[in-house]
């Protein structure tokens, strides 16, 4: 699954589900882990998109 | 004598220690000896109960002179992963975020090994809690390749592979959660048995992924691995695996996944002709052998991912808010990921992973036995390591996310270092798993061949 550039706003709203579940993380962390946490997210709804092709 | 006894089965040794031929005390003495002289260039051990372990060895001595009953591990010593508890030994998860604290009981699986007689003399090096490695800001440094010190052992049951693999031990308790007992036994040349889900309790065993954690042995043969199994099984999950060990595999009908591997351009060279050596090799035995289109190798990837990211960071969220600063990089980094899904997400991973359960259980009604690569290569240097964490191909996640059991064991050598052929059984069918395995290694010589040590044991009897 190839990777792309994080966007301001994914940075921003990964920085909120962070502070939301009660970790304050260092920016350069955050910026670290941002790429890992986006390609989590892209093969969930990769998962998604073949599991309605299955039922389909 | 001694040494070389160490270096036969955990049968023969039991049997040595049943007929007088050693004493379980000489037998303690000569691993620990060894242990000494070749650990400190490899590197597995976190902690040593050498006085606790000799002190069992007396007490199995006798117990064996009183003629009393004894277990099938009878006196026979084994190491175990440091995030599994052991009475009276210290446990850091491989973190500065644990407090070493002495367990005050055994895990279960350690407790029913005890039972059958075995002595736990030691603690072996994880990656931070079984989660990525190898990374240098942990208690104690990443154990090295005994095949070639510069290069990794692959992990997270990093010391338990080095330690088998090195001769330090026949055998040695991992966890595995996406190949964590079958990856570094693969690139450590040993048998790594990731057993069917919940055949082993998990009860004393640190937590990384409730779905997906399972507990197994890497030993240094498949009759070594499937006696330890035997002995800390939970009996009503699984029957015994040593059971077919030896039967003629001739008729038994075995799927090859070789697109998983021949497509991957990051194979190394030398694998797929090994696995197909490895197949051929298993056809003379009389299997009879068909190409098995499996689902998409990345659909299990993802789910296994989306599944263990989530609950890794569920168990870890607390502590991390508390001392996020003593886990190391790598390991905070790789746990932070698990906060972008959403519990739709997760449900969406676990809906997938119930259908490619499904999928793979059918495959199984037409095939006995499926086989494939455990890694795509071998083990990797260092050096690649040092700008942190990388990605190393592996064919090991899928039966994780479907609970199958699954065996690797060594079936050819590229750079001098060793493969892995990894193959797969129906749920609860370990004991199919080991005849075959069990048979390809007998009609081989890999598992004969072992790391050069300048340092034999010699003890005078």
């Amino acid at each position: 699954m190839a990777e792309y550039a994080p966007s301001s706003a994914d940075a921003a709203a990964f920085g909120k589900v962070l502070k939301d579940i009660g970790l304050t993380v260092p920016l350069d962390d955050r910026e670290a882990a941002l790429p890992g946490a986006l390609r989590l997210r892209r093969q969930a709804r990769w998962l998604r998109e073949e599991l309605d092709r299955d039922d389909r | 004598m001694t040494g070389d006894l160490l270096d036969r089965p955990l049968r023969d040794q039991a049997a040595s220690l049943r007929s007088g031929e050693i004493g379980c005390e000489e037998l303690m003495r000569a691993a620990l000896d060894r242990i000494a002289r070749r650990d400190p260039a490899i590197g597995a051990f976190v902690h040593l109960d050498a006085q606790s372990s000799l002190a069992a060895a007396a007490c199995a001595q006798k117990t064996l002179g009183a003629g009393e009953a004894t277990g099938p591990l009878h006196g026979l010593p084994f190491g175990v992963k440091d995030i599994i508890d052991v009475a009276g030994q210290p446990g850091t998860c491989g973190s500065h975020a644990v407090d070493p604290a002495v367990a005050d009981r055994d895990a279960r699986a350690v407790a029913r090994l005890r039972t059958a007689g075995a002595i736990p003399l030691g603690k072996l090096a994880t990656y931070e809690f079984a989660l990525t490695g190898p990374a240098w800001d942990q208690p104690h440094p990443p154990p090295r390749n005994p095949w070639k010190a510069d290069h990794i052992t692959g992990g997270s049951s990093s010391g338990s592979a080095a330690a088998v693999a090195g001769g330090l031990l026949r055998a040695a308790l991992g966890t595995d959660t996406g190949g964590s007992v079958r990856s570094p036994a693969s690139y450590c040349g040993a048998v790594g048995l990731k057993p069917t889900r919940d055949a082993v309790s998990r009860d004393g065993v640190f937590p990384l992924s409730e779905t997906l954690d399972t507990i197994g042995p890497i030993a240094a043969c498949v009759a070594d691995a499937a006696l330890l199994f035997d002995a800390m099984r939970e009996e009503s999950a699984t029957p015994e695996a040593s059971r077919l060990m030896g039967r003629d595999p001739a008729g038994l009908r075995l799927g090859f996944a070789r697109d998983w591997i021949a497509e991957d351009p990051s194979a190394d060279a030398a694998l797929v002709p090994a696995l197909d050596d490895a197949v051929g090799v298993l056809s003379g035995l009389g299997l009879g052998i068909e190409l098995t289109a499996l689902p998409d190798y990345d659909l299990f990837e993802a789910t296994g991912s989306v599944i263990l990211q989530h609950e890794a960071l569920t168990v870890h969220a607390g502590r991390l808010g508390k001392r996020y600063s003593d886990y190391g990089r790598d390991a905070r980094l790789n746990l932070l990921t698990g906060a972008a899904l959403t519990a739709e997400d997760v449900d969406t991973a676990r809906d997938m992973a119930s259908r490619l359960t499904r999928r793979i259980d059918h495959v199984f009604a037409q095939v006995d036995i499926l086989a494939t690569a455990t890694t795509l290569g071998t083990a990797p240097p260092f050096s690649a390591f040092e700008e942190g964490a990388v990605w190393t191909p592996m064919r090991t996640f899928p039966f994780n996310v479907t609970g199958h059991p699954a065996i690797t064991l060594p079936c050819g050598w590229s750079g001098g270092l060793p493969l892995g052929l990894q193959l797969m059984a129906k749920h609860g069918d370990e004991a199919r798993l080991c005849q075959v395995a069990h048979a390809f290694e007998q009609a081989t010589d890999h598992a004969a061949r072992h790391p050069f040590f300048a340092d034999p044991v010699e003890i005078a009897d």
